[in-house]
């Protein structure tokens, strides 16, 4: 019942439903889109030399031309970042809704007045944000597939589904989900606007950031292994944070100021 | 049995005291209601006693549960008002009644016959299917009331019930909770700064200054122990001469007696001493009065008049001997302040915790 209260309420919002809609779309179909076109434009003739520490990066780099070896570092080295941004996105949109939303508009304290317990309130609040924001990106990813797919064939470029992306797909994008929801609860005795929370987002983006464009550097690859290692470490810590914020999911810490009379 | 128990209730918002050791207890379908200005403390106790904040000191029971604990099970079985605590302003007022009512368990048809007597009742109905957000500020405070009472509940805890609105909400949200406290029992706990409300709803009453209950009890015992009397009005022909005792206020005369049997008394002197009486008639102090007497220390005044033997009025001696017996008036202590001489122990009407 309170889940579908807050969809709808997420529903209604106008901001909020456009940037849910808007900015998947844009990660999951604009940019590989325009990256296709771009990759399509090149040129075929003269001193075309792939960078070889970009080519030593790919999975069986032998055999492809200049524009495929570019798409295949496309859809392997970078596509995973923009893709992994979607449920950060949406979780943050929405729990910036439904959590920091509701504490400024006062309907937080009437949730509090109600028959339900806290903790009940909250994990309500986290499933919601939570699945809303994996349906989403599973929704971005069949368009995004849909687009690439489209795009090699045409190019002729090696199939971008490898592993990496199942276990992006499988294990990381719903820890990533989940984890974000969390983050933003954690810091909702802190925030008092859903702008503020949107911030937030820029603490989950930057380290996702830096991991996939070190990795042109050379210093390292992201494989399976570190991948399913990252998952495993993103999952303890949604778990500490989730009790942590489940425990501080209490009235008590959202009127922490005197009131007037 | 009593619903609400309060033992040495404090609350403390880092250096700020907000409410400092409040003892109170309201029986089971009585009428409370706690008065005073803007930072007494009226806020911050509603917000204890429905579990939303925990006490710094002390402990607090509503209905036997204790809202710090087992707040589930009290929000169960008391409703509060809060004007924190506010609606869905994108939802209907129908949505929201329909939404908390499932909060609570309440089937479909439960929720709808409920919610349709309270807004008629509230007399909201027409606006039942209006956007919160685009509804007049009375209409959501009628509203919020409704929402508070969606469950049937056995107590309601209510903040500023009249606050900044106007009369014909305030009198709809008067009416309903008159209803609710006789028709189905409910024992109501009313925070607010409008005396005249309070006295129109409220049997009982406490008195919070800066965070501290003052006094409480009933109407005739605060009026005792504040010192303040009941006034004989009378109104003569214009040619009469002055009576002795009396002054004058507009078209009447005036004086303070001990208590209203002294009335007829007068009447008879004054017909037999051949004043042309044209009224006579009795002024009860308001609680506005009684809570201005408390707050401005008008009350010390007069029993510091009485321990020095000053005063030859009877009713003030009498108002020293109430405001030491336990069972009629409790007089709190107040941290700094010169309370005289009243006991700290002991309540009004109602038992000492």
């Amino acid at each position: 019942m309170l889940v579908g209260k807050d969809l709808g309420a997420i529903w209604r919002s106008k901001g909020t439903r456009a940037l849910l809609m808007l900015l998947p779309a844009l990660l999951s179909v604009g940019v590989p889109l325009l990256y296709s076109v771009i990759i399509s434009l090149l040129p075929l003739e003269g001193d075309l030399s792939f960078p070889p520490k970009l080519a030593a990066m790919l999975d069986n780099p032998e055999g492809y031309g200049y524009r495929q070896l570019w798409m295949g570092a496309f859809t392997t080295l970078l596509c995973p970042l923009l893709f992994l941004c979607i449920p950060i996105v949406c979780s943050v949109t929405a729990a910036s809704q439904i959590l920091v939303e509701e504490k400024k508009s006062g309907t937080l304290t009437t949730l509090f007045l109600s028959a339900m317990d806290a903790r009940s309130l909250f994990h309500a609040k986290v499933t919601c944000c939570t699945l809303l924001s994996v349906a989403i990106s599973l929704l971005s990813f069949v368009a995004f597939a849909i687009t690439v797919s489209v795009a090699d064939v045409s190019i002729g470029a090696p199939y971008f589904l490898n592993f990496e992306w199942i276990v992006c797909l499988v294990l990381l994008m719903p820890v990533i989900a989940l984890f974000s929801v969390v983050f933003v609860s954690w810091e909702l005795p802190r925030v008092q606007t859903s702008g503020e929370a949107m911030q937030t987002m820029g603490y989950l983006l930057l380290p996702l950031l830096l991991l996939y464009l070190v990795q042109f550097t050379g210093i390292f690859r992201i494989t399976v292994p570190f991948l399913l290692g990252l998952v495993l470490l993103l999952a303890i810590l949604t778990v500490l944070l989730f009790n942590l914020s489940s425990r501080q999911f209490q009235p008590e810490h959202f009127l922490a100021q005197p009131p007037e009379d | 049995m009593d619903a609400i128990v309060t033992y040495d209730l404090t609350k403390e918002y880092g250096e700020n005291v907000s409410l400092s050791g409040v003892n109170l207890q309201v029986s089971q379908g009585e009428a409370f209601a706690c008065v005073g200005g803007k930072n007494s403390g009226k806020t911050t106790l509603i917000r204890l006693l429905s579990g939303l904040t925990r006490p710094t000191f002390g402990e607090c029971s509503v209905l036997g549960l204790s809202p710090s604990h087992e707040p589930q099970r009290l929000h169960q079985m008391v409703g509060t008002v809060l004007t924190e605590a506010k609606l869905y302003g994108a939802m209907t007022l129908w949505e929201n009644l329909r939404f908390f009512a499932g909060l609570h368990g309440m089937d479909d048809n439960g929720a709808l016959e409920r919610s349709s007597f309270l807004l008629h009742k509230l007399d909201i109905w027409e606006g039942r299917d209006m956007r919160v957000d685009a509804l007049p500020t009375g209409v959501v405070r009628r509203a919020s009331l409704a929402r508070a009472l969606m469950h049937s509940p056995r107590a309601l805890l209510v903040d500023e019930p009249s606050g900044g609105l106007d009369l014909e909400t305030a009198g709809a949200i008067r009416e309903m909770l008159s209803c609710v406290a006789q028709e189905e029992g409910v024992t109501l706990f009313l925070c607010t700064g409008n005396m005249a409300f309070a006295q129109l709803v409220c049997a009982n009453y406490g008195i919070l200054k800066d965070g501290v209950l003052l006094a409480k009890g009933n109407l005739d015992s605060l009026r005792r122990g504040a010192g303040i009397q009941f006034r004989a009005q009378l109104r003569l022909c214009e040619e009469s001469r002055t009576p002795a005792g009396f002054s004058r206020n507009g078209p009447y005369w005036e004086k303070e007696i001990a208590a209203e049997k002294a009335m007829p008394e007068i009447i008879s002197r004054m017909v037999g001493e051949g004043f042309s009486l044209l009224e006579a008639r009795i002024l009860s102090p308001t609680l506005e009065e009684i809570y201005t007497a408390y707050v401005t220390g008008g009350r010390r005044e007069v029993l510091r008049e009485n321990e020095t033997g000053e005063s030859e009025e009877p009713e003030r001696e009498s108002d020293q001997e109430s405001s030491t017996r336990p069972e009629e008036f409790q007089q709190e202590n107040v941290p700094g302040g010169d309370s005289g001489p009243a006991s700290p122990e002991g309540s009004g009407e109602d038992e000492p915790i």
